[in-house]
C-alpha cells in the first residue's frame, strides 16, 4: 500500500485507497491548519494530520539535522522517532506553543543522542563537535544603492562566511528560519533570550570588523 | 522617531524591523512606508538592512529526495499503525470494516470538500497582508513594459530596473527606480505615485512622464508628457529644491555640481526612446557612446585618444548597430572596428 504524503498526489491515492483516513488526508493537505487544529488532530492520533505535519516540516528538519552531521541515515532515524514520538506522546503535546521549534529541538536531541550512543566504542566524543550552519549571503534585488551600498554587500558576502558556528546558527534561525529569540534559545540549549540576543548581535558585530578591516587592507594595498 | 538615526546595521537588529521583512502585516507596513516618506534620506539604508535581512541563507542544506521523502513517512505510519494495534487491537479491527462503508462516501464528498476549501483558500490567502517586493530588469540591449497592480505602466529602457511592492498601500504608491523609464500613471488622488531615484523623488496623481537616472550619469532628469508631476531632492541628497513641472518641462540635476535647471521641451526627442527611436541632438560624444552601450549591449574600446567631447546630431529608428556606426564615421567622428560586442575606436 502506498502512502504519500504528498498534497499534489489526489488522482494517485485516490486510487489506491482502501483506508478513509487517505482520501481525509489528501482533502485536509491543500488548506492551512491551525496550531489548534493541529495538536488536536496529532492527540486523535489522525494520520491525515501527520502528514501535514510531515509534508510542512520534513525538509527543513532534513536539512537543519545535516548541519551537525554528514551521516545522513542517522539524521533520517531521528526524524523517524521524533515523529513516532509525537504519536506515543500524544497526551503530552498540549504544551506545545510553537511546533516548528518543538520539531527542530526534538530532532537536535535525538540526533546527538544517537551520536553519542553510535560513539560508545570509540571512547571519544569528539565528532558531536561537528557544526556546519555555514551562511550563504545572497543579494537579491540589486536595487537602487548608491555604489558604496552594492560594494558593502559584496564585503558582507565574504565576512559572513568568517563567523563562528553557534553565531551562524543563531543568526540563520532568526533571519533565515525566522525563529524568535525564545525558541532559538530552546532549539539550541541557551539560557534565555537574551544568550541568543548576544550570539547574533556579536556576530553581526564580527562582520562589521571584517568588513572594516577588509576596507583597511584594501587601502594598505593601495599605498 | 527612534529609527531616524538608525544604521542598516541596527535597523537589522531591530526585532520590529525584521519582524516587517519576514512576516510583514498592514500595520508594519504602514508604519515602514511613513517612515520612508518622512525621512527619505533613509530609503539607502532600510533597503540595505532588508537586503541584510532577506539575503542570509544556509549555504549547504540538503533535502530528501523523493523516494528517500516517500519511504521515511512510510517507515513512520507503520511504526505507528504497528504500536497503535498493540495497543487497541479491537479498535483497528473495527475501522477497516467501517472503512469499507466509508471509502464510498468519501469518494462523493471529496469534490465538494475540494471545492469548498479552495474558496475558503482563495478568501484566507487575501486575508493574509503579505507584501512582496518584486524587481524587473531590462538587461543591456533591450527594452521591457510591465504593468503594476494599480494599473500603471512601466517602460524601463535598456540597463534599467524598478524595485515595487507587489501591491501598493492605501496611501501612496511608491517605486525605485535605476536607470530610465517612462510612466504611464493610472490616476488615483487619494494615493499620489513617487518614483523615488538617485537623489531625486518624483510625485504624481496620475500622468505620464519620463525619469533617466542612470547610476554611471552625472545628469538626472524628469520630463513630463502629460498631467503635472512634482520633482524634488531624496535620498541623502544634500540639495534642496522642489519643481512642479507640466507637460513638455523637464527638471534636470547635476549631482557633480548641484545644478538644478527647469526648462522647456522643443520636441519630444526625450520620450522618443520608447518608440525604439534613438535620437542625439548637439549631444557629445562620449554620451552618445554610453547610450549605445546601453541600446546595443556593446562595450567601446579605445585604441586611440579621440575628442569626446564635440557633438553630433543624428536620429535613428531602431536601425541596427553598423547604421549608427557608419553615420558617425562619415561625420569624422571616429573610425571602428567590430568585434563580436566589443567595438575598437580609433582616430
Amino acid at each position: 500500500m502506498q502512502v504519500t504524503p504528498n498534497s499534489l498526489n489526489y488522482g494517485k491515492s485516490g486510487s489506491e485507497q482502501s483506508f478513509n483516513s487517505e482520501s481525509k488526508k489528501s482533502a485536509l493537505l491543500s488548506k492551512s491548519l491551525s496550531h489548534q487544529e493541529i495538536i488536536q488532530g496529532l492527540e486523535h492520533g489522525n494520520e491525515s494530520v501527520l502528514g501535514y505535519v510531515y509534508h510542512k516540516y520534513v525538509q527543513d528538519l532534513f536539512g537543519f539535522g545535516s548541519q551537525f552531521t554528514r551521516d545522513t541515515e542517522l539524521v533520517k532515524d531521528s526524524i523517524h522517532e521524533v515523529f513516532v514520538s509525537l504519536i506515543t506522546k500524544r497526551q503530552s503535546l498540549g504544551k506545545i506553543r510553537s511546533l516548528k521549534s518543538y520539531l527542530f529541538a526534538s530532532v537536535y536531541h535525538r540526533i546527538i543522542y544517537n551520536i553519542k550512543k553510535n560513539n560508545v566504542f570509540k571512547a571519544e566524543k569528539q565528532t558531536v563537535g561537528y557544526l556546519d550552519f555555514n551562511i550563504e549571503f545572497s543579494v537579491q534585488s540589486r536595487l537602487i544603492m548608491d555604489e558604496s551600498k552594492q560594494e558593502m554587500l559584496k564585503k558582507i558576502t565574504s565576512a559572513i562566511k568568517k563567523i563562528r558556528p553557534k553565531q551562524r546558527q543563531a543568526i540563520l534561525h532568526y533571519y533565515y528560519d525566522g525563529f524568535i529569540h525564545e525558541e532559538i534559545a530552546s532549539i539550541m540549549g541557551l539560557k534565555n533570550a537574551h544568550s541568543v540576543t548576544k550570539l547574533i548581535s556579536r556576530g553581526l558585530q564580527a562582520i562589521r570588523e571584517s568588513i572594516i578591516a577588509m576596507v583597511w587592507l584594501a587601502v594598505l594595498g593601495g599605498l | 522617531m527612534k529609527y531616524k538615526d538608525f544604521s542598516s546595521w541596527e535597523l537589522a537588529e531591530d526585532h520590529y524591523f525584521v519582524n516587517w521583512v519576514l512576516r510583514p502585516n498592514k500595520h508594519s507596513d504602514k508604519f515602514w512606508e511613513q517612515f520612508l516618506a518622512d525621512h527619505p534620506e533613509k530609503s539607502g539604508e532600510v533597503l540595505l538592512a532588508r537586503e541584510i535581512v532577506t539575503g542570509i541563507q544556509y549555504s549547504n542544506s540538503p533535502k530528501l529526495n523523493d523516494t528517500d521523502y516517500n519511504d521515511l513517512f512510510e517507515r513512520i505510519i507503520s511504526t505507528k499503525r504497528s504500536r497503535e494495534s498493540s495497543y487497541a487491537p479491537f479498535l483497528q479491527k473495527n475501522r477497516y470494516r467501517w472503512a469499507k462503508y466509508a471509502a464510498a462516501v468519501v469518494v462523493l464528498t471529496l469534490l465538494g470538500v475540494f471545492l469548498f476549501q479552495r474558496s475558503w483558500l482563495d478568501s484566507y490567502q487575501s486575508q493574509e497582508e503579505i507584501v512582496r517586493i518584486l524587481t524587473k530588469e531590462s538587461p543591456m540591449g533591450s527594452k521591457l513594459t510591465t504593468v503594476l497592480s494599480d494599473g500603471s505602466r512601466v517602460k524601463l529602457n535598456a540597463g534599467s530596473k524598478i524595485v515595487y511592492p507587489e501591491e501598493f498601500s492605501d496611501t501612496l504608491r511608491r517605486v525605485y527606480l535605476t536607470g530610465e523609464a517612462y510612466f504611464e500613471v493610472e490616476s488615483d488622488p487619494r494615493r499620489p505615485f513617487r518614483v523615488e531615484s538617485n537623489k531625486v523623488g518624483t510625485e504624481v496623481l496620475g500622468t505620464s512622464f519620463n525619469v533617466r537616472a542612470y547610476p554611471d550619469d552625472h545628469k538626472i532628469s524628469v520630463a513630463v508628457a502629460e498631467g503635472k508631476v512634482r520633482v524634488t531632492n531624496a535620498g541623502g541628497s544634500t540639495m534642496k529644491f522642489e519643481h512642479t513641472l507640466l507637460p513638455y518641462q523637464e527638471s534636470e540635476v547635476n549631482i557633480l555640481n548641484g545644478q538644478v535647471i527647469k526648462r522647456e521641451l522643443r520636441d519630444d526627442m526625450i520620450f522618443a526612446w520608447t518608440n525604439w527611436k534613438l535620437v542625439f541632438r548637439e549631444e557629445p560624444l562620449f554620451s552618445i557612446l554610453k547610450k549605445l552601450e546601453r541600446w546595443y549591449n556593446v562595450e567601446f574600446e579605445f585604441k586611440e585618444k579621440i575628442e569626446t567631447l564635440d557633438t553630433y546630431t543624428g536620429s535613428f529608428d531602431n536601425d541596427p548597430l553598423n547604421v549608427v556606426l557608419e553615420a558617425l564615421k562619415s561625420q569624422g567622428a571616429f573610425n571602428y572596428e567590430i568585434q563580436g560586442w566589443k567595438i575598437q575606436i580609433t582616430n
